[in-house]
C-alpha cells in the first residue's frame, strides 16, 4: 500500500501525467462542448454516444484510406449527419426528445457496427503532434503546450469559442433566449426551429470529433462500441458545469485526471480482482458528481435552460 | 405550408394504421440499407421476412427472445408514462441474473424444483435493489435517474465480470469465465419438447395480463394513464412525486431482474460474461413501439423478437453482421415516433399564400 502511495506522489506531479490527462479529457470535452450548445438552445439530445461512434468510425476510415486531413472533417460530418436525423425528427416531426435521442444512440451503435466490421482490428499510424520537434523539447512547457495532436487544440479553441459565442455575440444571445423561453423568442421573431437545427448540427459535429479522437489518436483503432459510455459521461459533465463553458472545461480535465489515475493504478500491478472495481470508478464518480451538483434544486433550475426538452410547436 | 392541428382523441384505428405505416417505412429503409451494403435488397428482405416464421424452431427462438424484452418493457413503460426515465434496465437485468445465481449457489444448487421460485424472487430483488439506487438518488438528492441508472449499467457489467472471473468461476471450465451449470431441476422446463419455449414465458404472459388489467380496469391504471396526458405532472394522479418515482423504478427494476433470473434458469443455465444480448436497451424500443401500453408492448416485443431472428438468418444467408437487427430496431422506433405525428395532429396543407399576413385595413 505504501508503494502505491509513493507511486502516486511521484507520478501525479509529472509532466507525463499532465499530458495524459489532457489526452483523456479531450474526447469528453469535445462531445460535451457540442451538447452544451444543443442544451443551451433548449434541446436535449441523448444521442451523443451514437454520434461519437459515427465520428469515430468515419474519422478512422477516412484517415486510413485517405489522410488525417480528410479524417477530421469526415468525423465532424458523420456526427452532424446523425444529428440531422435527430433534428428532423425532434424539430420537424415534433417527436419526444428523450425517446428520439435514445433511438439515435441505439441506431449509431448498430450502424457503426454494421459498416465498421471490415475496419475492426486494422492498423492506423497514430497521429503526429501538431508542432515541431524543437518546440516540444522545451522542458515542461514543451510537452504540455506543444506536444499534442490537432484534436487537443481543436477542443480548446472549441470551448473558448463556444464561451465567446454564447456570451459575447448577438447570435449566442438569441440562441440562449430560444433555450430559455421558446415561445417568447418566437414572438420576438426568432426562428426557433432553424436556430435549433443549427445548434443540433453543431453538437453532432463536436460529438463526431470527440469520437474520432478515440479512434484516430487514443487507441488508434476501430472497435464496435469503443466509446464505452463517454457520450453519457459528457452529458453528465454538463450538469456538473451547470451549463457554463469554463466550468465544463475544468470538469472535463478533472474527469480526465480521474481516468488517468484509475488506469495508472491498474498499471501498478494490483491484483486482477481489483481491476474490475477500478474500471467502475469513472461511472461511479459520474454518479457522485451528479448527486452533488443536483443537490441544490433551486440553483440547478436557475442555471438550466428553462425550455430544455420541451417540444416547440409554433401556433399557426 | 403545413399546419398541425392537435387531435382531441386519437382513434385506435389510426394508431394501428400508423404502426403498420411505420413497419412499412422501416422495411423500405432496410432495403435501401441492404442495397448500400452491396446485397440484393429484395432477396435479403424476403429471407428476413419469411425465415423467422418458417419453422417451429425459429418461432420458438422468436418467442424466447421476445419474452425478456416484453417483461422489461412492461416495467419501463409504467415510469415513462410519468416521465421517469429508467434507461438502466440492462444493469438491473444483470443484477437479477447475479442475484439468481447467488440464490442457486447459496442453496447449494439443489436438485429440487421448489427452489426455482426462490431463484426468480432473488432475481427480482436484485433488480429492485439496483433500481433503488437511482430512485433514492433522485428522491433524496434530485439527481437525474436517467443518467444514474445508465451509469449503473457499466458498473453492473464490471460486477458480472468480477463474479464470473473471480468469485464463482467454475474450476472445470478450462479457463472460460463462467459459473457451474444450474442443477437440471432448477432449469425452467421446456413447454414443447425439442424447442426452447420454456415455462418462463408463462410468467411473462401472466404479468402482461395483470398489467393490462391494472392499466385499463383499475383506478391506479386510470391515474397512470392520466400522467401520460399531463406531461408536466411528473407523477401519477393521486400519488406524490416521490411515490411515483419509487413505484416506477422498483417495478421496472424488479421486472428486469426477474427477466435476468428467468434467462439464467431457462436459457443460459449458467452465468457467463456474455450473459446479455442488450435486452435492457432493446426493451426501451419495445416500450415505445408498444406505445407504453401492456398489450402494445406484447406485440412490440414479438415484432422485435422477429427482427432478432430475421437478423440471424440474413447473417447466415448473406453474411450480414447481426448489427443489422439493431439498426432495424432503432429505425423502427424512429418511424413509430414520427408516425405519432399523424395520430397526435391533423396535418393540414394550407398552401403558401396563407403564410403571408395581410395587414389589417
Amino acid at each position: 500500500m505504501s508503494g502505491l502511495f509513493e507511486f502516486l506522489i511521484s507520478d501525479l506531479l509529472t509532466v507525463s501525467f499532465a499530458v495524459a490527462v489532457i489526452g483523456a479529457a479531450t474526447p469528453l470535452l469535445l462531445a460535451a462542448t457540442g451538447e452544451l450548445i444543443v442544451e443551451r438552445s433548449g434541446v436535449l439530445n441523448l444521442g451523443v454516444e451514437g454520434m461519437m461512434l459515427a465520428g469515430a468510425l468515419a474519422g478512422f476510415a477516412a484517415s486510413q484510406e485517405l489522410s488525417y486531413a480528410v479524417g477530421i472533417p469526415a468525423a465532424a460530418l458523420a456526427g452532424a449527419l446523425l444529428a440531422l436525423i435527430f433534428a428532423f425528427f425532434s424539430q420537424t416531426l415534433l417527436t419526444n426528445q428523450v425517446a428520439t435521442g435514445l433511438a439515435l444512440t441505439i441506431f449509431g451503435i448498430g450502424i457503426t457496427k454494421l459498416i465498421g466490421e471490415p475496419y475492426t482490428g486494422t492498423p492506423l499510424e497514430p497521429m503526429a503532434p501538431l508542432f515541431s520537434e524543437s518546440l516540444q523539447q522545451i522542458p515542461v512547457i514543451g510537452p504540455i503546450v506543444f506536444g499534442h495532436d490537432p484534436f487537443v487544440y481543436l477542443s480548446i479553441v472549441g470551448i473558448l469559442g463556444t464561451w465567446y459565442f454564447l456570451f459575447r455575440t448577438r447570435a449566442g444571445l438569441i440562441l440562449r433566449a430560444v433555450g430559455e423561453d421558446h415561445s417568447s423568442a418566437h414572438a420576438l421573431g426568432c426562428h426557433v426551429v432553424r436556430i435549433r437545427y443549427a445548434a443540433i448540427l453543431a453538437g453532432g459535429a463536436f460529438a463526431g470529433l470527440g469520437g474520432a479522437y478515440m479512434s484516430m489518436v487514443k487507441t488508434p483503432q476501430w472497435n464496435e462500441g469503443m466509446t464505452a459510455g463517454s457520450g453519457w459521461i459528457a452529458l453528465a459533465l454538463i450538469v456538473f458545469a451547470t451549463w457554463r463553458p469554463m466550468r465544463l472545461w475544468l470538469g472535463a480535465y478533472l474527469f480526465g485526471a480521474l481516468l488517468v489515475l484509475q488506469l495508472r493504478i491498474q498499471g501498478t500491478g494490483v491484483s486482477v480482482g481489483v481491476t474490475y472495481f477500478l474500471t467502475m470508478v469513472p461511472y461511479l464518480a459520474t454518479i457522485v458528481v451528479l448527486v452533488i451538483m443536483s443537490w441544490d434544486k433551486v440553483a440547478l433550475r436557475r442555471h438550466a435552460p428553462a425550455s430544455i426538452g420541451k417540444i416547440f410547436k409554433p401556433a399557426s | 405550408m403545413i399546419r398541425l392541428v392537435p387531435r382531441t382523441r386519437p382513434s385506435l384505428l389510426l394508431q394501428a394504421g400508423t404502426s403498420i405505416l411505420a413497419v412499412l417505412l422501416t422495411l423500405l429503409f432496410g432495403m435501401i440499407m441492404f442495397a448500400l451494403l452491396g446485397n440484393p435488397p429484395f432477396e435479403v428482405l424476403s429471407v428476413f421476412l419469411t425465415s423467422p416464421l418458417s419453422s417451429l424452431f425459429d418461432i420458438s427462438d422468436l418467442l424466447v427472445k421476445a419474452g425478456p424484452l416484453i417483461l422489461i418493457a412492461l416495467g419501463l413503460a409504467v415510469g415513462y408514462r410519468a416521465n421517469i426515465w429508467n434507461i438502466g434496465a440492462e444493469g438491473q437485468f444483470l443484477l437479477g441474473s447475479i442475484f439468481g445465481m447467488g440464490a442457486v449457489l447459496a442453496l447449494g444448487n439443489p436438485a429440487t424444483i421448489w427452489a426455482v421460485p426462490i431463484v426468480l424472487i432473488a432475481g427480482a430483488v436484485g433488480g429492485m435493489l439496483w433500481a433503488a439506487i437511482p430512485a433514492a438518488l433522485r428522491t433524496a438528492f434530485n439527481a437525474s435517474e436517467l443518467l444514474t441508472s445508465l451509469m449503473l449499467v457499466y458498473v453492473a457489467q464490471q460486477l458480472l465480470y468480477f463474479m464470473v472471473n473471480q468469485v464463482w468461476k467454475n474450476p472445470l471450465s478450462f479457463g472460460w469465465p463462467e459459473t457451474v451449470e444450474l442443477n437440471e431441476a432448477l432449469q425452467l422446463p421446456a413447454l414443447i419438447d425439442g424447442t426452447g419455449i420454456h415455462a418462463g414465458l408463462i410468467i411473462v404472459v401472466t404479468i402482461a395480463a395483470v398489467l393490462a388489467i391494472l392499466t385499463f380496469r383499475t383506478t391506479f391504471g386510470y391515474r397512470m394513464r392520466m400522467a401520460e396526458l399531463t406531461p408536466k405532472a411528473l407523477r401519477f394522479a393521486g400519488f406524490g412525486e416521490k411515490a411515483t418515482i419509487w413505484i416506477s423504478l422498483l417495478l421496472s427494476g424488479g421486472l428486469a431482474g426477474l427477466a435476468g433470473a428467468i434467462e439464467l434458469s431457462a436459457t443460459f443455465e449458467k452465468l457467463n460474461d456474455q450473459f446479455s444480448l442488450g435486452y435492457g436497451f432493446t426493451a426501451i424500443i419495445v416500450a415505445f413501439l408498444g406505445r407504453l401500453n401492456p398489450i402494445g408492448i406484447v406485440l412490440g416485443g414479438l415484432l422485435v423478437g422477429f427482427t432478432f431472428v430475421g437478423g440471424d438468418w440474413i447473417r447466415v444467408s448473406h453474411g450480414i453482421n447481426d448489427a443489422a437487427a439493431d439498426v432495424f430496431q432503432a429505425s423502427l422506433l424512429f418511424f413509430v415516433l414520427a408516425c405519432d405525428l399523424i395520430t397526435r395532429y391533423r396535418v393540414q396543407w394550407v398552401g403558401h399564400g396563407h403564410q403571408k399576413r395581410v395587414p389589417a385595413e
